[in-house]
């Protein structure tokens, strides 16, 4: 026995065992169960944008007991992280970067599964790498000009899988958009147009994806090639990806019931209901930038008509139950915001772009599209005043991006780009505190031009201390 | 005999004659005459002696007693059988040692001291040895007596020391070994843990006191606890700091198997050379156990040994909390309506009490003169006694051994049976422990030894949810009424009345919260088992060669398990939370169960084993001058862990039935919605091997010079590490020169002995030993959100990180070991030098990198040291002795350098964090300078520039005070025993020198002063009254202002006065540990009550003797660091205890 027990604890593999629960990422199941992670679509706690948009005021009673990072992000302060806080956005998107370059890099090279299989998983990380950095620099890089993007610091471009990598330098935003361009272009012959759930990157999203960053970039040639495209692939799973009806969904039987305390069962506050998800991500609306004592601006709320049904997702309750003055309305029905491609955001991107290459026609075609869904459709025909003026039927788009998106984000972003937008650039942004009554006016905060851009984290900086911070 | 002799003479004028060396040689005797006939009295008192006697005149002759033909015969053969008995300062001692120099044969004296030793050769030298006292080398005759010197067992003269591989002579054992008084060990009954009993009697091994130095419970979750130490100072940031321990030879993960009564031996290893052949794993030292084994002399000794121990309740006068009254006061002087609105405080946040009572003024639904007697009615109730009595009891243990041991030369065996019941100062708690050890020992001829111990335990514990409660509480909340009936506090659920009304009425379940009721729905059980099988054998091959082998084998299943009815507050919500109600009059339908409850079961299970096969050599060279000892061997060993939980919901548990319900979110519930992640079966499951080779070699020259060496290297089944990163071998070096035997030195007669010993090792640990991997690492996970949408995925659980290296320690141990004046002095000084580098730890990354921290190689640490033990014996008579120990460790450690990423540790994190800087100590303790209050009541701190301000962003981090460590780098002991005839007082005294703490201020300066949801929280400490109230109060109190709002409060910096200078104390103290005064029964008692010896003894505990604060901190219960005083479980402890051999 003593030599068996000998024997037995000189072989090598004696000592090699796998821990249970533990694996070395080498088949393509491992590698797509990165690309399944939750960090990808789920409910983070931190997006600044959500609390800096112009369509949102705020209320004195229960603005004071808001996170610190909500009144500081409303006030479009210059430093919104104290020195030892950090940022939620940067972390999660960081870490993301850091999956999709350990699968970018790796997985072409295992052996396991078909060649298209591996390219997919890597198209797919290369997405998700792009989008990423898409949601950064549109924090961090001034907005896209192309005079002066070349020249404009960003970030650092990563582009391997390393913890002791040091020594980063800030690309300038020209770079990093080159990157999220070329990044895309990539992933887009490698991706199907059939996803297993709608937090996986179909070729549709990339698309459309791909569309919304030249809108950013103000190439709205490109960015309709790329919308043209997307909506030809969605023509063909257009089972699973389609606007809810308002007009039936609100009825009794439809699919917005019950309304809870929380409002009516809707896509702000289900992630169950993916139908108008092109490419589902969400970032909760009660983390670090919370819209607690947030409010909408009384010109928000009187950009919809009376027959609008998106008016069912507002309430005169604060999140905690006690009456908002009178005048005053929240979204209490939304819980998250979406952040990944919703087909009502790219029906408006590619009505944007119409507009603005001339295609008047197809602008209102898709602003009826989505209006109809919204609205008794008797309501929802773009007047012919503004058909008629192609400023006024880009400004009607715009609004119709806050009467569709307000409280969740879009208008912030929206904001930077108009901003280097000749048409619009010389608009200024304030921010209201209504006092208790409602009406009287407690705070001004004014956007200053630089604001557009935010400050890099303290603690981001502390570990590279040679970084320059936005201005 | 000469004594005999005399009082012969005094009793009846007959004078003795007899030859001094005739007497000498016959053996020691007491006899017990009365009124007996001279000639009676000489033949019981000479018979069995070789002597005979003649009355001559009236002189008494005495002569040796001619041999009869077939002795004469026999004395020829030069065999002879010795018979002696073995006494150390005049008490007979049993279980002493005796072994035939140069042989492996060996016997142990019976429990009056006498011993057998069949055929030795005259010529042959007999070694008799006891522990703590003198060997003595004695030339074999027929008759021995042997008299021990009048040692002490405080004195620790023990010849050998063990490294669980060999035992080594410590004259000749060039390592640094510490054993500590086994006395002092025995007699601390306070504590069932092996590890808290060695406290302050080890220099070096250094107890983390108090509460906060408690193990956290295992991955397995069985529960098993004992106390914190080091040996030496941290020399690992990220790893356990606890030294390895070893029981029998064989590495041991859970301590609190072995029952303290069933030890014999603990060396504690503390250098490289002592420890490096436990490989690895020894990097924070070892601690080698022994368990009684057999004595080996015919007889069969019982023992009985049992103690109770009294704790009592907690003492929470000990804190700082304000009374109902103070409170009712602050809380009046603090309410602010204005900034706090009724209506805003919204649908989940508690109204106390008090607060209800004013917010019902201010909204003038009560009178001022309402309110006033309302408030005063609270200021005078006290519920301190009620939290004794509903909350508490008196906590005490017992514990009773019963052994059983004997044996021959062939077969001996240890056996004992213990019992301890704990009760815990928590009502409802319940702990028990059965424990069984069985050790045994074969000796096959002379060439083959087998042994094995057996060790059986079961730990049975319970105890009951329900709440902790403290002084922090609101003070004048009571819990029962006058009539003895719980009181519901609603309030604290944190839902206003009227939501719980709403909510109750449509779920029809009522919602009341009545803490003292909770404890009724539910229960814990915990039920483990342990088997612990250690085997040798020892094999001599040939001259001098022989093989060891230990197998080590240790089982450990245990099952927890955990019910909580559905009556309790929690499901209560759970299921409101599930109603569905469309109107009040159709009874709800509910998704979650309404009966049955929420049952957990966790079964877990350890399985270890180690094998172990030594080949050793060992022979006398030159002519005997010379000792050579060799030893290869190689090793094995696998630790195995599972654990399994499962939740039931909905579970009976008389029908053992339950309700399966899948993950489920649903809108529209009574309150909003529900959801339902389903907890489902969760399994554990670690698995980890070892192998690993070894050698030693030990020589020693003429019996003066020593030199050992070991060299040994592991490889463990480390995942994510490659193979080739653990070829690491650990090794050491030592010399020892015992100069006392240089010839140059004879002349020095007062010196016993003086030796100089060096050792210089590596030991290391592997970086996957912290969990690094030079691979990223992946594990499944179930995403535990309500909503499950994309179904399971991977996590990367450990990054990549390609510049991982070992961490490795160098240690240098240079000491001198000496006794002087006929051991009347004794004692050691060591100094040692340790320097860690790569140190393993978490390593705060660039965030760009996607990681905000990882395991990575830190910088270098290093820990220097120096130690002083001394023994002495201060008094030595008859009836009257006085020993005394003292034993002083001092360490300093400082982190030398980062060479992983620059961390940029953030001031926050500095000053409330126990991080480590480079330049400074482990656990590096900093203030703001506080420069007194300003005009508005803020604190200010003085910039290094000279600057004062208030500014809460103005200090940076060169403007912080360096206060000094937390952890003490003075430690050590001091014990003394004085022993009058049969009573013996010991008083042993710990300290703890030069470290420093934070005081526990009050830090609430701002927000409501109110209570947390279902949280017992909310009381202030007493220095709050005493903040700055108006201007001009700057110039008496450094306590700051009260503001009601957070913006205001976040425009200063409380922290400048909760963290400043004036707030740092020395965390100096010195307590005696224990004293115990002990009464060993006298023979005559013994011998009618039929027992052999007995002994009984009265122990109490922890008196604060100095301590270097006015504020009156016990620093064993001070967060060092935070400042927040713990209320310790008691104050003193008593103990009774008695020891019975029959």
């Amino acid at each position: 026995m003593l030599m068996l027990l000998l024997s037995m604890s000189c072989k090598k593999s004696f000592l090699e065992i796998v821990p249970k629960g533990q694996v070395l990422a080498s088949t393509v199941k491992d590698y797509d169960g990165l690309m399944n992670h939750t960090s990808f679509y789920a409910n983070y706690y931190g997006l600044p944008g959500l609390v800096m948009g112009d369509e949102l005021a705020a209320e004195a009673v229960q603005f004071p007991s808001a996170p610190l990072l909500t009144q500081r992000g409303f006030a479009w302060m210059d430093q919104l992280y104290d020195a030892t806080v950090s940022s939620a956005q940067l972390d999660v998107e960081l870490k993301n970067i850091y999956i999709c370059n350990k699968v970018i890099n790796e997985v072409l090279h295992i052996a396991d599964g078909t060649e298209a299989q591996r390219k997919n998983i890597r198209a797919e990380a290369l997405a998700n790498r792009a989008w990423s950095y898409f949601g950064l620099i549109t924090c961090y890089g001034k907005p896209y000009l192309a005079s002066s993007a070349a020249t404009d610091p960003g970030l650092p471009i990563i582009l391997t899988a390393e913890i002791s990598n040091t020594g980063f330098k800030r690309n300038s935003v020209s770079e990093v958009y080159q990157q999220i361009l070329s990044d895309l272009k990539v992933a887009i012959p490698d991706l199907s147009t059939q996803v297993e759930v709608k937090t996986r990157v179909s070729r549709q999203a990339a698309m459309g994806m791909l569309g919304k960053v030249y809108l950013f970039m103000g190439q709205y040639e490109e960015a309709k090639i790329q919308f043209d495209a997307a909506f030809a692939d969605l023509a063909t799973t257009s089972s699973t990806t389609s606007l809810y009806d308002y007009n039936e969904a609100f009825l009794p039987t439809g699919v917005f019931q019950p309304f809870g305390r929380f409002g009516p069962n809707n896509p702000g506050n289900n992630t169950q209901l993916l139908n108008e998800a092109i490419l589902h991500k969400t970032a909760i609306l009660s983390g670090d930038f919370s819209n607690t004592g947030l409010v909408m601006t009384k010109e928000t709320m009187d950009l919809y008509k009376p027959s609008d049904l998106r008016l069912n997702f507002y309430s005169n309750m604060r999140s905690n139950f006690t009456p908002l003055p009178p005048g005053l309305y929240g979204k209490y029905a939304l819980t998250y915001a979406h952040t990944g491609l919703e087909l009502a955001d790219m029906i408006l991107m590619r009505a944007e772009v119409r507009a603005r290459t001339g295609n008047t026609a197809g602008a209102v075609q898709d602003l009826e599209w989505l209006r109809k869904n919204r609205m008794p459709s008797a309501d929802a025909s773009v007047p012919s005043t503004v058909t008629a003026d192609p400023l006024k039927l880009l400004n009607f788009i715009l609004e119709e991006r806050i009467r569709e998106f307000a409280g969740e984000g879009y208008r912030w972003p929206d904001m930077r780009r108009l901003s280097v937008d000749p048409l619009f650039s010389s608009k200024t942004y304030r921010h209201l505190v209504f006092g208790e009554d409602g009406t009287s006016i407690k705070n001004t905060y004014t956007l200053k031009p630089e604001r557009f851009t935010l400050r890099l984290p303290q603690l981001i900086l502390a570990g590279n201390p040679d970084m320059i911070n936005n201005p | 005999m000469a004594q005999v002799f005399k009082e012969i003479k005094l009793q009846t004028g007959y004078n003795v004659f007899y030859s001094s060396d005739e007497i000498n040689d016959a053996k020691k005797t007491s006899v017990n005459f009365k009124n007996t006939p001279l000639a009676e009295a000489l033949d019981e008192l000479l018979k069995n002696m070789n002597l005979s006697w003649s009355i001559q005149d009236r002189n008494v002759v005495v002569r040796r007693k001619e041999l009869a033909l077939l002795d004469q015969l026999t004395a020829l053969f030069k065999e002879i059988n010795v018979h002696g008995q073995v006494s150390g300062g005049g008490f007979p001692l049993a279980g002493a040692t005796i072994v035939l120099k140069g042989s492996n044969r060996a016997t142990r004296t019976a429990v009056d001291g006498t011993f057998f030793f069949d055929n030795v050769d005259e010529k042959e030298i007999l070694i008799i040895s006891y522990m703590g006292y003198e060997t003595k080398e004695v030339k074999a005759k027929v008759s021995i007596t042997v008299d021990l010197s009048a040692a002490v067992s405080r004195l620790n003269e023990v010849a050998v020391v063990s490294t669980g591989y060999q035992d080594i002579k410590k004259e000749r054992a060039t390592g640094s070994f510490s054993k500590p008084d086994m006395a002092v060990f025995k007699n601390r009954a306070g504590t069932m843990d092996i590890v808290a009993r060695l406290e302050g009697l080890v220099p070096g091994l250094v107890i983390r006191p108090g509460l906060k130095g408690l193990e956290e419970n295992n991955q397995l979750g069985n529960g098993n606890t004992s106390q914190k130490s080091t040996i030496r100072g941290e020399s690992s940031i990220q790893l356990n700091t606890n030294p390895l321990f070893v029981v029998d030879g064989v590495a041991i993960s859970n301590l609190n198997l072995f029952n303290p009564d069933d030890i014999e031996d603990i060396t504690v290893l503390k250098d490289a050379a002592a420890a490096a052949i436990w490989g690895a794993r020894a990097a924070n030292g070892v601690v080698v156990i022994k368990t009684k084994s057999g004595t080996k002399n015919g007889t069969v000794n019982i023992s009985y040994s049992g103690f109770l121990n009294y704790q009592g309740r907690p003492d929470y006068r000990y804190g700082k909390a304000m009374n109902s009254q103070q409170f009712i006061q602050a809380a009046k002087e603090t309410f602010d309506p204005q900034q706090y609105p009724l209506s805003s405080l919204g649908y989940y946040s508690v109204v106390a009490p008090h607060e209800q009572i004013l917010y019902g003024q201010f909204e003038k639904r009560i009178t001022e003169a309402e309110a006033n007697k309302a408030l005063d009615s609270l200021a005078s109730i006290n519920n301190l006694d009620q939290v004794y009595d509903l909350f508490y009891r008196n906590a005490s243990t017992q514990n009773h051994t019963v052994s059983i041991s004997g044996g021959s030369n062939m077969y001996s065996f240890y056996s004992s049976a213990n019992f301890v019941d704990v009760i815990s100062n928590r009502i409802n708690e319940s702990n028990k422990n059965y424990r069984l050890s069985f050790n045994q020992s074969f000796s096959l001829g002379s060439r083959l030894k087998l042994s094995l111990n057996t060790t059986l335990g079961n730990s049975v514990s319970s105890q009951t949810p329900g709440i902790s409660i403290s002084n922090n509480f609101l003070p004048y909340q009571l819990f029962q009424d006058v009539q003895g009936r719980p009181i519901t506090m609603n309030y604290l659920t944190g839902f206003s009345p009227e939501l719980l009304a709403d909510w109750s009425s449509r779920s029809r379940i009522n919602l009341d919260y009545t803490p003292l009721m909770e404890s009724n729905y539910g229960y814990s059980k915990r039920n483990n088992t342990h088997i612990n099988l250690l085997g040798s054998i020892n094999l001599n091959l040939f001259k001098g060669l022989s093989f060891n082998g230990s197998y080590g084998l240790q089982k450990a299943p245990g099952q927890n398990k955990v019910y909580l009815d559905h009556k309790s507050y929690e499901l209560r919500s759970v299921i409101v939370s599930s109603a569905i109600s469309p109107s009040s009059d159709i009874k709800p339908s509910y998704l979650y169960p309404t009966t049955g409850g929420r049952y957990t079961v966790s079964d877990n299970e350890e399985r270890n084993w180690t094998l172990r096969n030594q080949l050793i050599y060992s022979r006398s060279v030159r002519h005997d001058r010379d000792q050579l000892n060799l030893q290869l061997g190689q090793e094995a060993q696998e630790s195995f862990g599972t654990s399994t939980t499962n939740t039931l919901i909905g579970y009976d548990e008389h029908l053992l039935t339950h309700v399966v319900l899948p993950p489920t979110f649903y809108r529209g519930t009574v309150t909003g919605a529900f959801s339902y992640a389903d907890f489902g079966t969760a399994f554990i499951e670690t698995q980890k091997r070892f192998t690993s080779y070894f050698a030693l070699f030990n020589y020693t020259m003429n019996g003066k010079y020593s030199l050992d060496a070991s060299w040994r290297t592991d490889k463990s089944s480390l995942f994510g590490v490659d193979f080739s990163a653990q070829n690491r071998p650990v090794w050491s070096i030592g010399g020892l020169w015992n100069i006392r035997k240089e010839n140059f030195m004879s002349a020095l007669t007062w010196l016993d002995n003086l030796a100089l010993k060096a050792t210089y090792g590596i030991t290391g640990n592997s970086p996957g030993k912290a969990g690094a991997t030079q691979a990223d690492v992946l594990s499944i996970i179930v995403p535990s959100m309500s909503q499950p949408l994309a179904g399971n995925y991977m996590e990367i659980i450990n990054p990549k990180n390609g510049r991982l290296s070992w961490e490795s320690t160098q240690t240098t141990n240079l000491g001198i070991n000496f006794s002087l004046f006929n051991s009347r002095i004794s004692g050691g000084i060591d100094v040692y030098f340790r320097k860690t580098t790569n140190l393993l730890g978490q390593m705060d990354l660039n965030r760009f990198t996607g990681w905000t921290s990882a395991l990575g190689n830190l910088g270098e640490l290093s820990n220097k040291g120096i130690e002083l033990s001394l023994q002495t014996r201060n008094l030595e008579s008859r009836n009257l002795n006085w020993t005394s120990s003292f034993n002083i460790g001092y360490n300093k450690n400082k982190l030398v350098n980062y060479s992983g990423l620059d961390p940029r540790i953030p001031l926050s994190s500095i000053i409330t964090g126990s991080l480590y800087l480079p330049g400074y100590s482990t656990g590096p303790l900093f203030s703001y300078p506080f420069a007194g209050l300003n005009a508005e009541g803020n604190p200010q701190v003085r910039l290094a520039d000279g600057t004062i301000t208030a500014q809460p962003d103005a200090i940076s981090r060169e403007d912080l005070i360096y206060e000094g460590s937390v952890n003490p780098p003075y430690s050590g002991g001091i014990g003394n025993t004085f022993r009058y005839k049969l009573f013996s007082l010991t008083a042993n005294l710990i300290f703890n020198l030069g470290n420093v703490m934070r005081a526990d201020v009050n830090d609430t300066y701002t927000g409501r002063i109110s209570t947390i949801p279902t949280g017992f929280l909310g009381n202030l400490t007493t220095d709050f009254m005493d903040r700055w109230r108006k201007p001009g109060d700057e110039q008496f109190t450094n306590v700051p202002a009260y503001v009601s709002s957070f913006q205001q409060a976040s425009a200063r910096a409380i922290e400048y006065y909760t963290y400043g200078n004036i707030n740092v104390l020395s965390a100096s103290y010195a307590k005696i540990r224990d004293i115990t005064l002990a009464y060993n029964l006298p023979t005559q008692v013994l011998q009618r009550l039929k027992i052999k010896t007995a002994s009984l003894s009265v122990q109490a505990t922890n008196f604060m003797v100095w301590k270097n604060n006015k504020l009156n901190i016990d620093p064993e219960y001070n967060g060092l660091n935070v400042g927040a005083r713990n209320i310790p479980p008691f104050r003193h402890s008593y103990t009774i205890s008695a020891n019975v051999t029959f």
